[in-house]
C-alpha cells in the first residue's frame, strides 16, 4: 500500500519526538464477553511489560461491534493487574452520563490506581443508544457541554449543588487536567482548545472526493491538520500545554507478506460491516482497503516510514495505536505489540519510561 | 480570537529592509499568525483607539529608551522618527529620553515611566511593589501601569525578533561590547512545581469583566488574576495572547518540546520563576526530559545537555540577555544540526516571546506556594 501522505516532509530530516506511546483495544471477539475481557487485560499487563504507557478503552452501548458499555469498571481491573500503565478512556459517550456520577467513578478509580486515570470524552452519534437512554441526538452537543461543564466543575471540587457538598473522595487536581476530548471537526476542536483538553484524533476520517474529479484523496494527517490548528489556535489553558492523542491503525508483523496475509480476513469482516453502511466501493483489493482505511502496516520499516510520513506525528504528545479494523488473532495482536514496543517506536523517537515495575512485569511473566 | 490587524505594513520587514517578495518575509508567513499579530500588538500599543490614558509621547518615547539601552539603531531610529513625529515633541524632550530617568529637567511622570523602562529592561527580577507605587505616585493608574509595562516588555520581544531575523537574513553581527542585563535575577529557588501568582496591583473581579475584556479572557483565562490584570488594556492583551500561540502552538517546525526549552531558558536567565515553573514543565511533559529540565533549573544554562539542547540553550540564552548578544555562531551551530530556517525562527520567536512574558510576570506581581486545596 502507498503509505498516507508520502510525499510529505521527504527529504527533511525529522527530528525524534518523544510522545506517550498507548495502546487501543477494543473489546469484541467471536467468544464469550469472559474470554474478551480475560484477552484485554493480558493485552493491558504485557503492555506494561513492554514499557507502553498508556492502555486506551472505548465506550460503546448495547453493540456487540464496539464491546465494552463500562469502561471504567474494565479499567478497575485492569489497574489491578497493572502497576504504571496509565488508564484511559477514549472515549466516554458523555452526554448519556451523569456528570457527577461519573465524577464519583472516576475519583474512586483514580484513588485505586493511584493516580493513573485519564478521561477522555466524546459526543458520540448513534441515534439507536441516544433513545435507548432517552436523550434525543439532536441535542447532543448541548448535553454534552452541560455534562463536561459539571464533570469538570465536580473532579475540580467545585460545590456540587450551590453552596452544597463538593465531591466524594475528592479527586486530584490532575484528573480534572488531563481530560481528553474526541474532535472530528473544526468546531469540537475549538471546543477541546477553550476547554484546555487534550485533543483526541480519530484513526480515520471521513473525506469524500468526487468522483472522476481527478483531486488525490488527503492523507489522513492531511485531513486532520485544520482540526489541530483550530485547537491550537483556541488553546486558552493557563500552564499547562496542549496534547494531541494521535490514533491510528497499525499492525506490524515480521515481513511484510506475512502482515497482508494476516489482514485478508479482518479486511474483508471490515468491507461487510461497512458494505452495510454504503462503505468501500466494490472490488478493491486488500491494499486499496488498507489504504482506505488508513492502516499501516506491513514490516516494522514499512509502518515506521508510514508513521514517519504523517504529517501530525510531530505534533503528537501521545501516539495511540490500534490494530482494528484488521483484528488478528490474540497471538498476533501481542507480537504486533511488542515489535510496536521494540522496533517501531524507539525508531520515532519513544523512549521507553523508565519502568522499574514494567521490568519486573517482563520478569514475572518469564517465569 | 482577535484577527489580525491589516495595516498594510509590517514594521519588522520594513526596519529589515525586506519585501513581501524577499525569503525572510516568505519564512515569516510561514507563521502568519506570530507574524501578523506582533504586528498587531504593535498597532495596539502605538496606533489607534488607545483604551488608557498613556499619550503618544510616553509611548514611543518608552520605546525609544528601551531601544536606546538595547543599543539597536534600526530600532532607536524608527522610534525616535515616530516620536518626532508626535505633537507637543520638542528635540530636548528626544535627548532627554535617550539620556534616561536621570537627565536633567525632566517632570515626574515621564521620569517614573524612563525609571521603569530600565527596571524592566535591566533587572526586572528586582521589581517590588514600590516600583508600582512610585508609577502611582507619579501619576499613573492601574491600566496605564500595565500599558507602560505592556510596551517596555513588547519592544524588548520585538528588538529580539529583529535581532534573530537579522541573522537568518546572513548579517554578520558582532556581540556587543558589554552586558547591562539581566542584574540581579535570581539563580535559585526554580522548580517544575505547578505555582500561583499573586498581583501587586488589584485585578477587576471577573464578574466585573465588561464584555471587551470577556473577550480577551476566554476559557480559564478569566479565572487567572495576571490575565485579569492586563484586561485592563484588552486590545493589547488579545494581541499579545494570539502573538504567544501563533509562537507556540503552531504546527510543523520546531518541535514543541524544543520551543518550551527555549521559553525555560529565557525565563531562567531572566529570573522568572513562575514562567520557568510552567514552561519547564511544559518542556519536561513534551520531552518526558524532567531530569535534563531540572538540571537546567538547578544549574542554569550552562548544564549538561547534549548538543541539540545546548545549541538551542545557547542561542536562546544569548537572545535573552540585553543588550543581545546571539552571533551566526549559534545559528550555524544549529543548522549543523539538521534545523531549517523554519524550526530557527520557531526557536528565535519562541525564546524572544519571554523575554517579553518574563517582564510582565516578574514586575506585576510574584509566585507564590498554591494554597492546599480544601478537601471535604
Amino acid at each position: 500500500m502507498t503509505p498516507p501522505g508520502t510525499n510529505s516532509g521527504a527529504g527533511k530530516p525529522r527530528t525524534a519526538v518523544p510522545f506517550r506511546l498507548g495502546f487501543f483495544t477494543r473489546l469484541v471477539d467471536d467468544v464469550a464477553p469472559a474470554q474478551v475481557y480475560a484477552r484485554a487485560l493480558d493485552l493491558f499487563e504485557t503492555a506494561e511489560a513492554l514499557g507502553f504507557d498508556t492502555g486506551w478503552v472505548a465506550q460503546h452501548h448495547a453493540h456487540k461491534e464496539g464491546g465494552l458499555p463500562s469502561p471504567l469498571v474494565f479499567l478497575s481491573m485492569a489497574a489491578a493487574r497493572t502497576k504504571q500503565l496509565k488508564l484511559a478512556t477514549g472515549i466516554i459517550t458523555l452526554p448519556l452520563e451523569n456528570p457527577v456520577r461519573l465524577a464519583e467513578d472516576a475519583a474512586v478509580l483514580d484513588i485505586l490506581s493511584e493516580g493513573r486515570l485519564e478521561l477522555g470524552f466524546g459526543t458520540g452519534g448513534n441515534e439507536v443508544v441516544f433513545s435507548i437512554f432517552d436523550h434525543n441526538l439532536e441535542n447532543r452537543h448541548a448535553d454534552y457541554d452541560r455534562a463536561f461543564t459539571a464533570v469538570r466543575a465536580a473532579l475540580l471540587g467545585q460545590a456540587l449543588t450551590p453552596g452544597g457538598p463538593v465531591l466524594f473522595p475528592p479527586a486530584e487536581e490532575r484528573l480534572a487536567s488531563t481530560i481528553w476530548e474526541a474532535a472530528m471537526s473544526v468546531e469540537s476542536a475549538i471546543r477541546a482548545g477553550e476547554h484546555g483538553s487534550g485533543l483526541l484524533l480519530a484513526r480515520t476520517a471521513l473525506r469524500p472526493t468526487p468522483a472522476g474529479s481527478g483531486v488525490p484523496r488527503l492523507s489522513l494527517g492531511e485531513a486532520q491538520l485544520p482540526i489541530v490548528e483550530a485547537y491550537f489556535k483556541n488553546w486558552t489553558c493557563v500552564g499547562t500545554a496542549p496534547r494531541i492523542g494521535l490514533s491510528r491503525s497499525l499492525y506490524v508483523a515480521p515481513t511484510r507478506a506475512e502482515a497482508l496475509s494476516d489482514a485478508a480476513e479482518g479486511m474483508q469482516r471490515y468491507a461487510q460491516l461497512l458494505s452495510r453502511r454504503g462503505g468501500f466501493t466494490p472490488g478493491l483489493s486488500i491494499e486499496e482497503m488498507l489504504a482506505r482505511s488508513d492502516v499501516h502496516i506491513g514490516a516494522p520499516e514499512d509502518v515506521i516510514a508510514s508513521l514517519q510520513a504523517d504529517p501530525l506525528l510531530a505534533d503528537a504528545t501521545d501516539l495511540i495505536l490500534q490494530v482494528h479494523p484488521i483484528d488478528p488473532s490474540p497471538e498476533k495482536t501481542l507480537r504486533s505489540l511488542e515489535l510496536i514496543a521494540t522496533e517501531v517506536a524507539p525508531a520515532l523517537g519513544w523512549r521507553a519510561a523508565k519502568h522499574d515495575r514494567a521490568r519486573e512485569a517482563v520478569t514475572n511473566s518469564r517465569r | 480570537m482577535t484577527q489580525p490587524i491589516i495595516t498594510g505594513t509590517d514594521i519588522l520587514n520594513a526596519l529589515l529592509g525586506i519585501d513581501e517578495g524577499s525569503a525572510l518575509a516568505a519564512l515569516r508567513a510561514q507563521r502568519p499568525e506570530a507574524t501578523g499579530h506582533t504586528q498587531g500588538s504593535y498597532d495596539a500599543l502605538f496606533s489607534g483607539d488607545f483604551a488608557t490614558d498613556v499619550s503618544p509621547i510616553e509611548r514611543f518615547g518608552a520605546a525609544l529608551r528601551v531601544s536606546v539601552l538595547h543599543e539597536e539603531p534600526a530600532l532607536i531610529d524608527h522610534y525616535t522618527a515616530q516620536l518626532r513625529a508626535t505633537s507637543g515633541v520638542t528635540e530636548q524632550m528626544i535627548s532627554g529620553i535617550v539620556a534616561g530617568p536621570d537627565a536633567a529637567g525632566l517632570p515626574e511622570r515621564p521620569r517614573a515611566i524612563l525609571r521603569h523602562v530600565d527596571l524592566l529592561v535591566i533587572r526586572p527580577a528586582a521589581a517590588t511593589p514600590a516600583d508600582l507605587e512610585a508609577l502611582q505616585t507619579a501619576g499613573l493608574s492601574a491600566a496605564e501601569i500595565v500599558t507602560v509595562s505592556q510596551i517596555i516588555a513588547f519592544v524588548s520581544f520585538q528588538i529580539r525578533v529583529f535581532v534573530g531575523l537579522t541573522l537568518l537574513r546572513g548579517d554578520d553581527r558582532k556581540p556587543p561590547a558589554g552586558q547591562i542585563g539581566p542584574k540581579d535575577a535570581t539563580a535559585s529557588g526554580f522548580t517544575q512545581a505547578q505555582l500561583d501568582w499573586s498581583p501587586w496591583l488589584v485585578p477587576f473581579d471577573a464578574a466585573d469583566a465588561t464584555d471587551e475584556q470577556r473577550a480577551v479572557l476566554p476559557g480559564q483565562r478569566l479565572a487567572s488574576p495576571y490575565f485579569r490584570l492586563l484586561a485592563l488594556d484588552p486590545a493589547v492583551l488579545g494581541e499579545r495572547t494570539a502573538t504567544d500561540m501563533g509562537i507556540f502552538y503552531t504546527h510543523e517546525g520546531l518541535p514543541r518540546a524544543d520551543r518550551e526549552l527555549s521559553a525555560t531558558v529565557t525565563s531562567r536567565v531572566n529570573g522568572c520563576i513562575y514562567c520557568a515553573s510552567v514552561h519547564s514543565r511544559n518542556a519536561a511533559q513534551l520531552s518526558k526530559r524532567p531530569e535534563d529540565i531540572q538540571r537546567l533549573l538547578d544549574d542554569g544554562i550552562s548544564a549538561r545537555l547534549d548538543d541539540r539542547w545546548r545549541a538551542l540553550t545557547d542561542l536562546a540564552a544569548a537572545l535573552s540577555i540585553t543588550p543581545p548578544a546571539a552571533t551566526q555562531a549559534h545559528i550555524g551551530r544549529l543548522r549543523e544540526l539538521g534545523l531549517q530556517n523554519l524550526d530557527l525562527l520557531d526557536a528565535i520567536q519562541a525564546a524572544a516571546f519571554f523575554s517579553w512574558a518574563n517582564r510582565l510576570m516578574l514586575t506585576l506581581g510574584e509566585p507564590v506556594r498554591p494554597a492546599e486545596p480544601a478537601k471535604a
